[in-house]
């Protein structure tokens, strides 16, 4: 099924005829993204396997600059390109004038574990035995339903061509596998994990028992007392939070526009000074690594807050021009709240792989004890509707455990959590070990987190 | 059998020209369509959906007055959606060159991959396969604005807001979109729908000191440009600048458990989560539900009425047909307090032996239908603003979404208010911020004391689902809680 996808030189000299009809067409400097990308994926509900599905989509988008302004345009047909160069070119005249250029070639760097050709080799057969396979280890638990959960891989492949010689491209895989479980009794407590990886490493099994002990774990919950507290995020119920709160702070554009929390803080101290906070795009085995980013400049490591010092902010090329910085390697193409990569889109500035550490790291059972008295949440319900700008927040968890004593003691009723992100992180008591993948929901950022403990959040 | 209005096809489509594409979306006829059902049926598929889509039309975004972003596109891409060996098969694909009998193999190959698989064999209610055609034709089709005029509406917003003190800074963006989608299914479903949305959003940040906060409306609809005669989004825009700078500086929002006024914005969003989602068929008949078995069963006082109508003229969530060619109707979810409907596509309501009631949407052709709500609503009440706020001592007035999120099998919901404003003996007193609601879905529908009288359909919003992002639209009058979880900092 994924080998539907076209080999990445077909896609680079698909790129390179658009570049070419751009200029032909009469821009002064075109630059072309052709994306293709193939998944396959099975799915369970309620105890039985509903099916497979498979998708491809391919799309190409043209960016040109005619007197120095840039416009935009994309099209799913490679038949229409010139028509696409047309309109991408009619749209530069709105635009300001500016200084953008686009690259010429080079040698982007090596990013290890993002390509399993294992993953290509996989059949429909084969995902639905591993889904059988989590679904019995979810039966051996009599009183539990898998409600819903499946697995599923995929390829993906993009080239960017420049009329200044850039001819480059970039390929990955992904897999993953999910699992939520309920009681059959419809005790109102739940369970859920899941397992992302580049490579076909995944643990299915680990996901499905992961998934049924917490809910086992949760039933019968008992009220939390509201109060003033720590709380220990896990990394799924953290990752929201960072994607929209954390990570828009981040961006260069927001930062020197006066937008962010972070406005006027470079180099000063904005989190407790054992915390790190890096967007690394050639993390290996990163969810969103790739050796480019969406407009073909090589990905790095950035510190973002380094030791508790906001370090860099993140900029993509136009942002980074506007603002008298370097691109960081954040140019991303998505559309609004969209999680995948979209050639739908000109680039703009994205986090890449959120990395989050600490000079406080230790084992879970430790740091409860560093806790001492507060509670843990494995998931979060509506960091969306935090006020990014302030970075106030105020959400709802429902996989909650009291810790009392430094343990954990029992399941707590679900339990409404506010305060100030940023300010938060200077609470810091201290992170899991072993951080997880995780993929952004409303967005393409990912995450590689570990548990992090934050004192003083108003819990009600 | 349903049939609908059916338009000269040709006509309709020379219609579609717009002064930035050229050429016109190509006259296309059905073959494709036709040979990919005919393959599927040869391949032995119990049911076969086949729909292909193609979207048009123009994104803009102006930041502090100067052009981000001006993007055009077009896009066609079709999927095959099978039932083979009583499983589901389903493929996409974009690259069209070759049709989709190639679909329709790997769609069938997929299905059958899981026959052997644990769990009942999946069925489809095949009844009432719609056949016809409905355009929506708007008034002034966004496809002939200039692009240069959309540009231009977007800075005179710009403007307006900018001169506002502390706005810090402030983007807008335009988007309007085509969408056709042609379905034809074993059943006998032949559907062709166009359907044309525009829309604007803005997002304020104001600063004062190290204080900022930030503030987002939206104005859209399934219209065209006519939609800004109905409501002019620089005064909108001005609004919401005022709105941000009375709330900067303003004390947190109190904590705990009070009586809580929404605006019908917040009304909308609170059914949207609160009941909405719970009362989707797929949820539904997969147990996943704490609404699952309930239908009627009294969930909310009498004067409670929650409708989701794709047919509302005009509005942001409202479709033609549902995407599994089904007619679409209003749906009645509570009458006077009590369950009467779920949201059913053709798969879940056999699955409950009710009949489908055109409910199945999706994103686009990349993916399956799911059941979905359109635009939710709480009917009108009686009571007036006044009245409800007069009742109260001590409670908080919510105005404006910042949307929401629920767990339909724990029942637990959460939704973010833009502002709030705290009620002291029955008056509006201060401005407060960083306000959310969380609750118990079954808890929070049963403790509504008051529905207003002043019924309005909300701002156009997305809603989220397993991956899958649609156009909806929520509304309400002003409602009372008269008990519920606040969540705040002070």
């Amino acid at each position: 099924m994924l080998d539907q996808v076209l080999p990445l030189e077909e896609l680079k000299a698909m790129a390179c005829r658009a570049v070419e009809i751009a200029t032909k067409k009469g821009a002064d400097q075109a630059e072309a993204f052709v994306s293709m990308d193939a998944s396959l994926s099975c799915g369970l509900e309620k105890d039985a396997i509903k099916g497979v599905g498979t998708s491809v989509s391919m799309g190409m988008g043209i960016r040109v600059i005619k007197d120095r302004r840039l416009g935009f345009s994309y099209a799913t047909e490679e038949s229409s390109l010139p028509e696409t160069a047309e309109q991408a070119i009619k749209l530069a005249r709105l635009s300001p004038p500016g200084d953008l250029e686009f690259p010429g070639d080079h040698t982007p760097p090596v990013v290890e574990r993002i390509f399993d050709p294992q993953i290509l080799n996989t059949t429909p057969s084969t995902l639905v035995e591993w889904v059988k396979d989590m679904l019995a280890v979810v039966k051996g638990h009599e009183e539990l339903v898998a409600l819903e959960g499946g697995v599923g891989c995929g390829l993906d492949r993009f080239a960017v061509a420049t009329s200044n010689g850039m001819d480059l491209g970039a390929e990955g895989t992904d897999s993953g596998g999910g699992m939520y479980t309920m009681f059959q009794d419809l005790a109102p407590s739940t369970g859920f994990h899941f397992a992302e990886s580049r490579m076909a490493d995944i643990d299915l099994l680990g996901t499905a028992e992961k998934a049924s002990k917490m809910a086992l774990d949760s039933r019968n919950p008992s009220t939390v007392e509201p109060g003033l507290m720590p709380v220990v995020f896990m990394p799924h119920a953290f990752s929201s939070m960072m994607e929209f709160i954390l990570a828009p702070a981040f961006y260069g554009d927001k930062v020197k526009r006066g937008e962010s929390v972070y406005s006027g803080r470079e180099g000063m101290e904005v989190a407790s000074p054992e915390l790190d906070v890096f967007d690394d795009a050639l993390l290996p085995d990163g969810l969103n690594s790739a050796p480019i980013d969406d407009e073909g400049v090589p990905s790095k490591k950035v510190p973002i807050i380094e030791n508790g010092i906001f370090f860099n902010p993140l900029y993509d090329r136009s942002s980074g021009l506007e603002h008298g910085a370097e691109t960081t390697g954040n140019g991303i193409r998505c559309l609004r709240w969209s999680s995948s990569r979209s050639f739908k889109s000109p680039p703009g500035v994205k986090a890449r792989n959120l990395v989050m550490g600490s000079g406080l790291t230790m084992p879970l059972d430790e740091l409860l004890k560093e806790v001492k008295k507060g509670i843990l949440v494995h998931d979060i319900l509506g960091a969306h509707t935090a006020n990014p700008a302030s970075g106030d927040f105020s959400v709802n968890s429902s996989v909650v455990f009291k810790i009392e004593r430094g343990e954990i003691t029992g399941p707590g009723k679900q339990v409404m959590l506010s305060g100030n992100l940023p300010d938060a992180l200077r609470e810091l008591i201290g992170t899991g070990e072993r951080p997880l993948n995780v993929s952004g929901g409303l967005s393409p950022v990912s995450f590689r987190l570990p548990s992090i403990a934050l004192d003083k959040i108003v819990v009600t | 059998m349903y049939r609908v209005e059916v338009k000269d096809w040709d006509a309709i489509v020379e219609g579609a020209q717009s002064p930035i594409t050229p050429t016109p979306m190509p006259l296309r006829g059905r073959e494709m369509e036709e040979k990919a059902l005919k393959e599927a049926a040869r391949l032995g598929a119990s049911y076969a959906e086949i729909r292909v889509e193609e979207r048009w039309g123009d994104a803009l975004e102006v930041k502090d007055g100067e052009l981000e972003k001006a993007v055009h596109g077009r896009e066609r891409g079709g999927s095959v959606r099978v039932l083979a060996d009583g499983r589901w098969g389903f493929a996409s694909t974009n690259r069209l060159e070759n049709g989709l009998v190639g679909a329709v193999e790997t769609a069938i190959k997929l299905a059958r991959s899981s026959a052997s698989a644990p769990g009942d064999t999946v069925e489809v209610d095949e009844r009432n396969p719609a056949v016809g055609k409905i355009i929506w034709k708007v008034e002034k089709s966004p496809h002939d604005t200039s692009v240069e005029e959309k540009h231009r509406l977007l800075v005179e917003i710009n403007r307006a807001v900018m001169e506002k003190e502390h706005i810090q800074s402030v983007t807008t963006s335009y988007t309007d979109g085509t969408r056709s989608v042609r379905i034809l299914s074993s059943n006998g479903a032949e559907a062709y729908s166009e359907e044309t949305r525009t829309v604007v959003q803005g997002v304020l940040v104001a600063r004062d000191g190290s204080d900022i906060l930030g503030y987002r409306f939206r104005i859209g609809g399934t219209r065209g440009f006519e939609i800004f005669d109905k409501e002019d989004p620089v005064e909108k825009g001005i609004e919401a600048a005022e709105a941000v700078v009375r709330i900067l500086g303003a004390p947190p929002c109190p904590a705990g458990k009070f009586p809580v006024i929404t605006d019908p914005d917040l009304a909308g969003v609170f059914v949207h989560e609160a009941l909405g989602h719970a009362v989707e068929g797929d949820t539904i008949a997969a147990g996943g539900s704490v609404l699952s078995g309930k239908l009627g069963e009294r969930l909310a006082p009498e004067n409670v009425s929650v409708y989701d109508d794709p047919t509302h003229k005009g509005a942001f969530g409202s479709y033609p047909f549902d995407q599994e060619a089904t007619p679409t109707r209003k749906k009645t979810i509570i009458e006077r307090g009590v369950l009467t409907e779920y949201l059913l596509d053709r798969e879940s309501s056999l699955r409950l032996g009710l009949e489908p009631n055109g409910s199945a949407r999706a994103e686009d052709y990349s993916s399956a239908p799911q059941s979905r709500m359109s635009n939710t609503y709480i009917g009108q009440g009686d009571m007036s603003f006044e009245d409800m706020v007069s009742g109260i001592k001590l409670g908080i007035y919510a105005k404006g979404t910042r949307g929401g999120q629920v767990d339909p099998a724990k029942g637990t919901f959460q939704f973010g208010a833009q502002e709030a404003f705290l009620i002291e003996k029955g008056e509006v007193t201060k401005t407060l911020r960083d306000m959310s609601l969380s609750g118990n879905i079954l808890d929070t529908l049963k403790s509504i004391d008051a529905v207003g009288n002043d019924l309005r359909l909300g701002d156009p919003g997305f809603c989220g689902k397993g991956g899958q992002l649609v156009p909806v639209g929520d509304g309400g009058p002003h409602i009372r809680i008269h008990m519920a979880t606040v969540g705040g900092r002070g």
